[in-house]
């Protein structure tokens, strides 16, 4: 599992994480320790890619 | 992109908010203790506040009027509370610039036991922009 994790830390310290690359349950999973050492997230957002390879694994199977 | 969380910072890993205040202050300005010891006021009396990991006022930049630095662990919380005096001028400026440097030392630290080195590291300003990467 590659990916690319970005933070932007800003001048109060807060963090703004940002993975690609990774979809699905292991992109969460890639982040929810740095989480959870950080402080309190105030905000998660997925992205259309979150679910992309799911559903493209998910028709893959089908067509088999 | 597959998601992006935002976090407000809090003060949970103890190696990174030690690492941090060794840098701010110097290797021998930051007491750890087992057990909360109480925080001195400015006339080096102690207080009612308690804490395990102390910065001693003198220690401070401009801390000689004030009461010492305290960070007490709240197992309830999983977190340190932060006893800092209010009547501090620079208090805001300092406990910023702690929790920048606590930040990016716990995101290096964390994601480096998951692989991951930085390869990029940009600041802007006050900001910091980390790229990490695999490898």
């Amino acid at each position: 599992m590659l990916g690319r994790v970005e933070a932007v830390i800003d001048e109060n310290g807060d963090v703004k994480i940002e993975v690609h690359g990774v979809s699905g349950p292991k992109c969460m999973e890639m982040t929810k320790e740095l989480e959870d050492l950080l402080g309190k997230v105030a905000q998660r957002t997925k992205k259309p890619e979150f679910s992309q390879s799911q559903k493209v694994g998910q028709k893959a199977k089908v067509k088999a | 992109m597959s998601h992006y969380t935002r976090v407000e910072v809090e003060f949970r890993d103890r190696e990174s908010l030690l690492e941090a205040l060794r840098e701010m202050y110097g290797e021998g300005s930051v007491q750890v203790h087992n057990e909360p010891v109480a925080l001195n006021n400015w006339q080096d009396m102690p207080t009612a506040l308690r804490a395990e990991i102390v910065v001693r006022h003198k220690e401070l930049q401009d801390g000689s009027y004030m009461n010492d630095l305290g960070f007490q662990f709240d197992k309830s919380e999983d977190k340190f509370i932060v006893h800092a005096d209010s009547s501090w001028a620079a208090v805001g400026d300092q406990l910023r610039r702690l929790k920048r440097s606590y930040s990016e030392k716990t995101t290096i630290r964390t994601m480096s036991r998951k692989g991951f080195k930085v390869s990029k590291r940009v600041e802007e300003g006050q900001k910091v922009r980390l790229v990490l990467r695999r490898g």
